[in-house]
């Protein structure tokens, strides 16, 4: 049986609002501003918030609840890192493993989100310095976006055109890691007091700024910011008859509270005893939401919608955020100090997040190998340094950032939190879970809500998780259109014919434009209905599928061929080397939980009967 | 913005409203945390002392 050890604690939050702005703090980043508006528009607009507010009380708060919950019963039992607490609530062996899952996410997340984070301070200092790629007439928003992140090819980033990100990089490490160094209480907590108000005030003038922006062309009343407004929250009720409308709003729920995450359990582990967990747990919850519903859902798309109309709703969050923002700025009376005001407070949130992913494996390199706190940030300043310059050399198409996000920032993310409520639900047990959420809580959880976590949790996550997977992961060829029977000679040469791609780009609206150099394969499937296949060749060799013509009944169907992320670690070396890299990375975390838990039995902070 | 967004826009924003508020209230009006770590015990066992003697 695990045993106490509290005795040996060093580290600790000063004040309980210190605590709540941290966590919220942990939480409140780029997705609150850019990936929230964006998913809302997709996906039926203001009828989006209907399933997004039952997410967040089904999922979303219960989860919380029971993360602060077990990491303050952890801390109390001696241990501040995931593998020690999972192994006081689950008493297995096993349960240390699962710990390290707890220690990859973070860290993993932290090698490319300080990359973004750095993304932000260099758009922020161009703002001030008045670049001519922002700003003006010779503004090109998409090259200079290109020449920050260097996405034309691996290695661009390292350029002389984008070397001076290289500097702001160094200097955003920099801030995260004396932040870290000086530990929970006077690092974290201290700058969080600051920042977070820092990051209310200035997302307030913003939001000022773009409530009063009136229709600045007259020729185009609509686009005004009562129709950005509308753009973003009138609501469409057809769309919630598409599970992808729920889907969309749970991810969204999931991956903006930071639950799954393994930091709200460490963060709450350095609590006393009698410190409250639940009126804690929910209001840093609410704070994340006030942030994503209240500004980023009335700032970022009505902003877009006014300058760049229906088009803002086709980017993704990259493109949204440095791309299209950008544009609006520059056309906006002011733009260029609110341009810097916006990304500077993007840095903010975005570093509020990833100082919070540094302390989880800090504190597991403290208790787990008895380190003092320069030489555990120096290890994890090597580790980070490491990936970040993987992510930062396989920038071509932003290859390193988008697996890790993927692979880690979701797909692992998922099976954490199924994990955490397993753990919660059946190892700990909702009963002792109930006794030790109230221990000095300042209001109750209702008792349905431990029957949620028990039973509606694990099998809602696993099926979100499961529709994920089938959606993403898996390549698929939806139908953009039915082309006439007669256009079947066109397909029976081995080159794409001016006249074949025309078709398909008439057909499609646009959607499918088919490049010259692309050619035809007839795949052979012994039989009818016949397939064509449109391949191009990668810079690597591979032969990349972009779309399919099947024989139907009513004539050719025109495929889009839409790989899923398992395809696409087949087809890249860089993305199967990200992979591999993160493989390596759990293999030495593994490595460290098995010592350090050798370490906590021969000391005997934990037994096992 | 058809009243339809409206509305939803003013339920959503004013329900993260209320409920940020009325947690933040009850956060900042709670008594300050109690420094436990300086309390002593409040009786010392001497049992096994007097058992000896």
């Amino acid at each position: 049986m695990p045993t106490q050890n509290s005795e040996s604690r060093t580290d600790g939050w000063g004040t309980r609002i210190g605590v709540i702005l941290a966590v919220a703090g942990s939480a409140v980043g780029l997705g609150n501003f850019l990936r929230f508006p964006g998913q809302a528009a997709q996906n039926g607009g203001g009828a989006f918030m209907i399933p997004y507010f039952v997410s967040l009380l089904i999922i979303g708060i219960p989860l919380c609840w029971a993360e602060w919950t077990m990491g303050r019963y952890g801390g109390l039992k001696g241990f501040n890192s995931a593998p020690g607490i999972y192994s006081v609530l689950w008493r297995s062996r096993l349960a240390k493993y699962v710990g390290a899952v707890a220690l990859l996410i973070p860290l993993i997340i932290y090698m490319y989100y300080v990359l973004i984070e750095a993304w932000c301070l260099s758009y922020a200092l161009s703002y001030l310095r008045g670049s001519a790629g922002l700003l003006g007439e010779q503004a090109d928003y998409s090259a200079f976006f290109g020449n920050v992140v260097g996405d034309s090819e691996d290695g661009a980033a390292f350029a002389s055109d984008g070397r001076w990100v290289l500097g702001v990089l160094l200097l955003t490490f920099v801030l995260n890691f004396t932040l870290i160094y000086r530990g929970v209480n006077k690092g974290i907590e201290t700058f969080c007091k600051f920042a977070m108000p820092m990051l209310v005030v200035l997302a307030l003038i913003v939001l000022v700024r773009v409530l009063t922006l009136g229709t600045p062309d007259p020729a185009k009343p609509d686009q005004s910011v009562l129709g950005g407004l509308g753009f973003m929250w009138n609501p469409d009720f057809e769309a919630l008859k598409n599970p992808k409308t729920w889907l969309a709003a749970s991810g969204q729920i999931f991956f903006s509270l930071s639950v799954g995450f393994g930091i709200i359990i460490n963060y709450a582990s350095y609590l006393k005893r009698d410190d409250d967990v639940v009126l804690s747990g929910l209001t840093s919850s609410s704070m994340n939401e006030f942030f994503e519903v209240c500004l980023g859902g009335l700032i970022t798309l009505p902003a877009a919608f006014i300058f760049l109309g229906m088009a803002a709703g086709e980017q993704g969050t990259f493109g949204l955020g440095f791309v299209s923002l950008p544009n609006v700025f520059d056309q906006m009376p002011g733009g260029r100090w609110f341009g810097c005001m916006w990304f500077f407070m993007l840095f903010i949130a975005a570093i509020t997040s990833s100082v919070s992913m540094l302390q989880p494996v800090i504190a597991f390199l403290e208790e787990g190998f008895g380190l003092k706190r320069p030489a555990s940030a120096a290890i994890l300043g090597l580790i980070t340094a490491l990936g970040c310059g993987f992510v930062l050399y396989f920038s071509g198409e932003l290859m390193a950032l988008d697996m890790f996000d993927f692979w880690v920032g979701s797909v692992l993310l998922f099976l954490l939190a199924l994990a955490q409520s397993i753990i919660y639900g059946w190892a700990f047990g909702i009963e002792n879970g109930e006794q030790e959420a109230h221990v000095g809580a300042h209001m109750r959880i209702p008792r349905f809500v431990q029957y949620m976590l028990k039973f509606v949790v694990p099998v809602y996550l696993v099926v979100i998780f499961a529709a994920f997977v089938w959606q993403n992961v898996l390549s698929h060829d939806p139908v953009k259109a039915t082309l006439p029977e007669s256009m079947v000679p066109m397909l029976k040469h081995d080159a794409v014919s001016a006249e074949l791609r025309e078709m398909a780009e008439e057909a499609t609206d646009g959607d499918v434009t088919l490049p010259e150099q692309s050619k035809i394969e007839d795949v052979d499937r012994r039989g009818s209905p016949q397939v064509w296949r449109v391949v191009v060749s990668g810079e690597e060799g591979q032969q990349q599928v972009l779309a399919t013509f099947n024989e139907a009944r009513e004539g050719v169907e025109l495929r889009v061929h839409e790989a899923g992320y398992a395809e696409k670690i087949a087809g890249s070396r860089s993305a199967s080397l990200s992979v591999l890299f993160i493989g390596v990375v759990f293999a030495f975390l593994v490595l460290l939980v098995h010592l350090a838990g050798m370490q906590w039995e021969s000391q005997g902070r934990l037994r096992f009967d | 913005m058809n009243s339809a967004g409206w509305v939803v826009m003013i339920v959503s924003v004013g329900s993260v409203m209320c409920l940020v508020s009325y947690c933040l209230y009850r956060v900042l009006t709670l008594p300050a945390v109690e420094v436990h770590d300086l309390e002593g015990p409040l009786t010392i066992d001497t049992s096994r002392v007097a058992t000896k003697n």
